[in-house]
């Protein structure tokens, strides 16, 4: 098992790497000029001589792999250069818009798994009853309904109509519960349904039909032989979500002028702050390849067939 | 009274064709009587689609017949409150065919053999150990096996673990469907050796469900022959089997190879094409 984790971290860093050199490749197949950015940003007027003194500063002047090699040493001290727009160093930035995020994230999630694990076990368990129904419509509405509206009707209803919830910005606990709601009801609309198929998948299994004659208590069957199992799919879903969510929900921050990452990047690109789109970018990597790490040592976790390799006559 | 009583069991499955409304009910089991008495094993033969698995699960309370009764220790498994129904399934288990499906994969050997001890009995986690340990030995596994999953078993290992699952309460009846039909031979008769000592050690009566007729004829007291549905002979000893002049016994019996190629006779063939048109007719 040990050694499963550790191999299963080892293959992070080759990943990385590739991520790193595809970023830095794609940066420099750009038609964007760095220094020509920069002046634009900065609202100078450049001449050749000054686009030529920074393209020097920036070490563009350079062999490729020489600004490569460069440019991983950099990243290694998360050292993701000077935005062209605020002069401030990039992890700077990124850190400062972290705890907004990680508050997002942990909010949606929270309320994703909270509302859908007991709907989407119920629908499975009672499969053609009111409960299972209601899932139906509440998936279906939570698949249909575009963020930026719901958004909107949220504020309307709880804060403008109710007065139970600030409309925007940050700083207490009811600040959050709009725009996570936003973000989770998608979510929840997603692992309702995955959740209700594995839950009746696996009451198909059967040695779930034999515990029942063994005379196996159903609270045990239900919990040991089948919730546990049926979660995994769900697990591995939220772990994709985990990335989206950590990397910026745009359009959700737009509505609730939540200072997350979405709208810094998004302005960036625009912009086209070369330091800020590429540290963007290796960051997505990196959260998406940790989030999988984690939903892998989860998933080890609930399934130990997935550590053990080989068969039987270990 | 006996330990089980099938009274008149008939079970038929319904499927209508939507559009043509034709009746396409199929009768699985007709009419189905017998009983088993305590410390006894009755051998149920039958060919593939006889009904034997749908007549174990009858037995075992997952498939409520349409008419009939199945009583355990005298009460009606149907019929029975909650209560009764924890009872008799505690002295009533089971030991299927596939051994991989029927346990779940996420669990360890330990833990699929406390299963039914924390069911039914507070034990205390070391006197838990112990008897699993216990059983683990009685049925040929050691120690060292505890902490294994079912993939790391072979199929007659797993099989003498779900055996262990089913002798821990210290049942009544153990029915056992199909429980030796995919493990070879020499394991077969392994397994088989070990099901009559178990027996004798706890005093257990078993409903051996099988197509194979030397298996059955290893294990059983009495002997019961399906076919199509239908409990065609019960014999109380196995002699009675072979002195048997009813067609479907001949053929089951004729299907038996000779222990040596020579002496397997070319009749066999014409013999099951005879009967097969026999038991047509019936």
């Amino acid at each position: 098992m040990g050694t499963y984790v550790l191999k299963r971290i080892m293959t992070i860093i080759p990943i990385f790497l590739i991520a790193t050199l595809l970023t830095f490749g794609m940066i420099n197949l750009s038609p964007v000029d760095p220094a020509e950015a920069y002046f634009t940003a900065a609202h100078i007027q450049a001449t050749d001589e000054m686009l030529e003194q920074k393209r020097h500063e920036f070490g563009l002047d350079q062999p490729l792999l020489i600004q490569y090699v460069n440019a991983l040493i950099k990243i290694c001290q998360f050292d993701f250069g000077i935005s062209y727009v605020t002069n401030k160093p990039v992890w700077e930035e990124i850190t400062s818009r972290m705890p907004a995020t990680i508050q997002l994230t942990i909010g949606s999630l929270l309320i994703a798994i909270l509302v859908s694990i007991p709907i989407g076990f119920l629908a499975g368990m009672k499969k053609n009853t009111g409960i299972d129904h209601f899932s139906r419509f509440l998936s279906f509405i939570g698949a249909s309904i575009p963020s930026f509206w719901l958004g909107y009707l949220f504020i309307f209803f709880f804060s403008v109509k109710l007065d139970l919830f600030p409309v925007e910005g940050t700083g207490t606990w009811k600040h959050l519960i709009l725009p996570s709601l936003t973000l989770a009801f998608p979510l929840i609309a997603l692992y309702t349904r995955l959740l209700r198929a594995s839950v009746l998948e696996n009451l198909q299994e059967s040695y779930v039909l034999f515990a029942r004659t063994r005379g196996i208590h159903e609270k045990v069957i239900m919990g040991k032989h089948v919730l546990r199992i049926a979660i995994s799919p769900m697990i591995t879903g939220l772990g994709m979500n985990l990335g989206n969510l950590m990397t910026g929900a745009i359009i959700v921050e737009a509505v609730f002028s939540w200072p997350g990452f979405g709208r810094y990047f998004i302005d960036a690109i625009f912009n086209r702050d070369v330091p800020v789109i590429q540290g963007y970018v290796l960051l997505a990597a990196g959260l998406f390849l940790i989030s999988n790490l984690i939903v892998d040592l989860i998933q080890m976790y609930i399934d130990p067939r997935i550590s053990r390799k080989g068969r039987q006559y270990q | 009274m006996s330990l089980l009583q099938v009274k008149q069991v008939s079970l038929s499955f319904n499927s209508k064709k939507l559009f043509k409304g034709k009746d396409l009910s199929k009768k699985v089991l007709n009419d189905i009587s017998f009983a088993i008495e305590e410390g006894t094993c009755l051998g149920l033969i039958g060919t593939s689609g006889a009904g034997k698995s749908t007549l174990g699960k009858v037995i075992l309370g997952i498939q409520r017949p349409q008419q009939g009764q199945v009583l355990f220790q005298g009460y009606d498994i149907y019929n029975a409150d909650k209560a009764t129904q924890q009872k008799i399934r505690r002295d009533l288990q089971v030991v299927f065919q596939d051994s991989y499906s029927a346990v779940n994969p996420r669990m360890t050997a330990e833990r699929i053999i406390s299963e039914p001890l924390e069911n039914y009995e507070k034990l205390t986690i070391t006197e838990q150990r112990k008897r699993i340990i216990e059983l683990l030995e009685r049925v040929g596994l050691s120690e060292k096996d505890l902490k294994k999953y079912p993939h790391q078993f072979s199929g007659g290992q797993l099989q003498r673990i779900n055996i262990a699952r089913a002798v821990a309460l210290k049942p009544k009846l153990i029915v056992l469907d199909e429980s030796v039909s995919s493990l070879d031979m020499v394991t077969q008769s392994l397994i088989l050796e070990l099901l009559n000592e178990l027996k004798d050690d706890f005093g257990l009566s078993y409903l051996f469900i099988t197509h194979d007729i030397k298996a059955a004829f290893l294990i059983s007291d009495t002997l019961g022959v399906l076919e199509k549905g239908e409990l065609i002979e019960l014999y109380d000893s196995k002699d009675q089997f072979f002195s048997s002049k009813h067609p479907i016994v001949k053929r089951l019996r004729d299907s038996i190879l000779a222990e040596h190629p020579r002496f397997r006779t070319l009749t066999t063939k014409a013999n099951w094409v005879n009967t097969n048109r026999l038991s047509k007719q019936l």
